[in-house]
This record gives structure tokens, sequence and C-alpha cells, in this order.
């Protein structure tokens, strides 16, 4: 990667955060999950790494899987048969930065011919927890809403493209009542969310997922195959 | 899975589902608010001793609100739950208003350091709620606090005994989004209504001189 193309990812990453709108539901249900292999390995990011692999194989789950409740094993990792339908077939997205390893899950759906990901935090820990303080902690402390980030998944060659939808555009299209999506909207403390039904998204997307003002480069991150 | 990956996603939300009202609006608007300079200081509750502050913001906490908010920042106050070592676990906002006979508190997470250290797009799925809770002072020493019960307005709503807007998750859960309106609607019918507080937050604190 030449150092134009880094300071390009580098701003998109850092801008995400003003710019990022997500979604209450998920996109995806276990009757719309879809698999494709070419997302999972090892992806680099700058000088990051990301390592994409399915929940029931991923060292994630597995740890999880393992975990014990008031000292007595877990019968199984699944709670219903929806949501081990919807898992199963997901994956997890994990990294490492500043001393922190960070785990999300990906669903994946097909919406005509393009492929779309939700994406959700899991939960993030110390790589060191001697040396470090509980991450949890900064939100379990408090309230919180987990939501879901929804991108087009795009494979090219050798990257892989997430193309975050482009909040700046929708909420534009929302505050002048010209996109057919579901939200709330609370001007004291600027917060935003997508409400609309994952089948209400589904249908958005399939009218919408194509016109490229829904995507821009500062909303994309591409990952390259390692 | 959601006894694995779901809980671990739904943390704080399963966290208040379980017990507080916690709502994506707030109870007040900026011209709500109100000030009782009786609840500044260090405060300790009775049930297991644990150490609290109230106190007045600092300029970077201010500058964190909205500009109606920043307008308002003599009727702000910040909550600082202490740890037992002393060290300061969370900090939120606490918001006082006054509706019907009674006075409520909003409670709104506080960025902190070490959220603002997080990765940006991780950090970003997460959506501050606020959290209503009921003040009453005995004296200028002690105060007690009850949380509004979550569970007892989602019973409301599921039994169709209320319309409030709201949206209905996939695990079948109530998630509140009633604008401030409603909200203040709901807090002043149902005040004199015992179930509707959680008994297992009902918190004496005494001031600590």
């Amino acid at each position: 990667m030449n150092k134009k193309f880094l300071l390009v990812i580098s701003i998109a990453t850092v801008t995400l955060l003003s710019s990022c709108l997500t979604s209450l539901h998920n996109l995806v249900t276990y009757k719309t999950v879809a698999n494709d292999s070419r997302i999972t390995g090892n992806w680099q990011n700058r000088n990051m790494t990301f390592k994409i692999e399915p929940v029931p194989t991923s060292s994630f789950f597995q740890k999880m899987d393992s975990a014990k409740v008031n000292g007595e094993e877990k019968k199984s990792a699944y709670d219903s048969k929806e949501d081990s339908l919807l898992y199963s077939n997901s994956y997890i997205i994990d990294f490492i930065k500043n001393g922190y390893r960070y785990y999300m899950a990906c669903c994946l759906t097909r919406i005509g011919d393009d492929l779309y990901a939700d994406i959700q935090p899991l939960t993030a820990e110390p790589v060191k927890r001697s040396t470090a303080g509980d991450i949890d902690d900064m939100f379990s402390g408090g309230s919180y809403m987990t939501t879901h980030s929804i991108a087009k998944v795009i494979f090219h060659e050798n990257d892989l493209q997430l193309r975050i939808l482009n909040s700046d555009f929708i909420k534009d299209q929302l505050i002048n009542g010209r996109a057919a999506i579901k939200y709330e909207k609370d001007d004291l403390f600027a917060t935003t969310i997508i409400t609309s039904s994952s089948s209400e998204l589904r249908q958005f997307l399939s009218k919408y997922g194509n016109d490229e003002r829904l995507y821009s480069p500062k909303n994309t991150i591409i990952l390259t195959k390692m | 899975m959601k006894k694995i990956l779901l809980s671990t996603i739904l943390f704080s939300v399963i966290l208040c589902l379980v017990g507080c009202l916690t709502t994506l609006h707030p109870i007040f608007t900026s011209k709500d608010l109100v000030s009782d300079p009786r609840l500044i200081g260090s405060w300790e509750k009775a049930k297991d001793k644990t150490r609290v502050i109230y106190r007045q913001p600092n300029a970077n906490e201010v500058n964190n609100l909205s500009s109606a908010l920043q307008n308002e920042a003599g009727k702000i106050y910040m909550l600082d739950e202490k740890e037992e070592q002393g060290n300061i676990k969370t900090t939120y906002y606490a918001f006082m208003v006054k509706l019907g006979k009674y006075y409520y508190i909003d409670y709104y997470p506080a960025s902190e350091k070490a959220r603002q250290s997080a990765d940006i797009f991780f950090s970003a799925h997460y959506t501050p709620m606020h959290s209503i809770y009921r003040i009453q002072f005995k004296n200028s020493s002690s105060f007690n606090v009850q949380q509004l019960d979550g569970g007892y307005l989602e019973k409301l709503i599921k039994n169709k005994q209320i319309r409030i807007k709201h949206e209905v998750m996939e695990d079948g859960g109530i998630f509140i989004t009633a604008p401030t309106e409603e909200l203040q609607q709901y807090l002043i019918k149902y005040s004199g209504v015992p179930e509707a507080y959680n008994n297992d937050h009902n918190d004496d604190y005494s001031k600590i001189k």
C-alpha cells in the first residue's frame, strides 16, 4: 500500500464514528442468513490484522462454549433453534488494537445479486488481563444498547470491501423525508438510530442498494488478504 | 446462542431489561431541568455502604453536550460511582426534573477515558440509553432513589393496557422509543402505582460529612 492510500484508510477509520448510523434490528435473520467462505481468513488494514472465522469453529465461540455458569457446564451453545441457525452460519471478526482484543459478529445475507453484512459488537478484552483494566466496564457499567451496522460486501481480487452505509446521505434523506426507512432521532443528545425491521431493511436495500450515493469512500473499510 | 453470544452482545441491555426502565429518549426537555443544591456531595448507600459523588460537570463534560443542554449547565449534575478501592467506576450525567408531585433523575452514561480509547468503529455500535429513577429527599443529609421498573411497563405493553411507542426486539423484549412527552405522561400517570417501581433498587443514601 502506498502512503496516499494509507492516509485515506486512516482518515476513513477515524471518521467512521462521527458518521456511523446504526440499526436497532439485525438485517439478517435465521431465514435469510447466507454463507460465503471467501470472507474467512486473515485480512489486513493498515498495520492491523483482522481474523474472520465461522462462528462454530472460532476461538471466541469455543471459549464461550466451554465456559461455565454457576459451576455447571452449559448443555448447548444456542438458546433456540432460530439462534442456532442464524449464528452457526455467521462469522466472528477478531482484531487487536491498542492492547485490546475486539470481537464482532458478522451475519451475511444475499439481496438480489448483492451480498450484505450485518456487523454487531460482541465484546472486547485486554490482551494482557493483568496489565489492563476491564474494557467491558466502559459499556456494561452504563446503560447501552448494542446496535448493528450494515455494509455491502464486495470481493475484488485480494481485497474485501465493507461498504458501510453512508450515514451522512441517509440522515439527509431521513431529515427531508425522502427515505422509506423508520428511525428515531433525539436532538438533545444527538442520537439517531434506524428502527426498521429486518424485512423493511431488506426492502430498502433491494430498492436502493445499488444507488452509489448510499456508499462513500470514507465509510468503506478495505481489507487485504494476507 | 443468546445465553452465550447474545448475552455477551447485549450484556448491558439485559441488565437494564431485568429491572430498570431505560429509554432511547430523555424524560425531559432542556427547559424542564431543575436543580437542588442538596444533591452535591459524597453519599453512602445504606444497603451496602458503597459511595457515590454528585458534583457539577467540568468544562469538558459540559462541552460534550448539545448547545441546548450547555445553556442549562447549572442544572446538570454528574454522578461518580466508586469501586471498593475508591476508584471511580462509572460516571453518569444526572438530570433532575419535576413531574407531577415527584422529582425524577434521568441518568445518562458519560464518555469515559477508557471508552474514548476504544476502537472507534466498535464503540459506535453502543447507543447510550436513559435510566429513570425517582428521587425523594428526606432532609438535607439523606435521600431515597427508586428505580422505575422496566418490567412493569413491558407487562402493560404486552397486555395492551397502555399505548406507548416501542419496538419489539427479535427475542421478544421491548425497547422504549417513546418521545419525551409520552414518557412524562407515563411517569405522572403511574407515579402512585407501587408496582411501577423496582423494590430491589430502592436505596437510601446518607451524606458523608
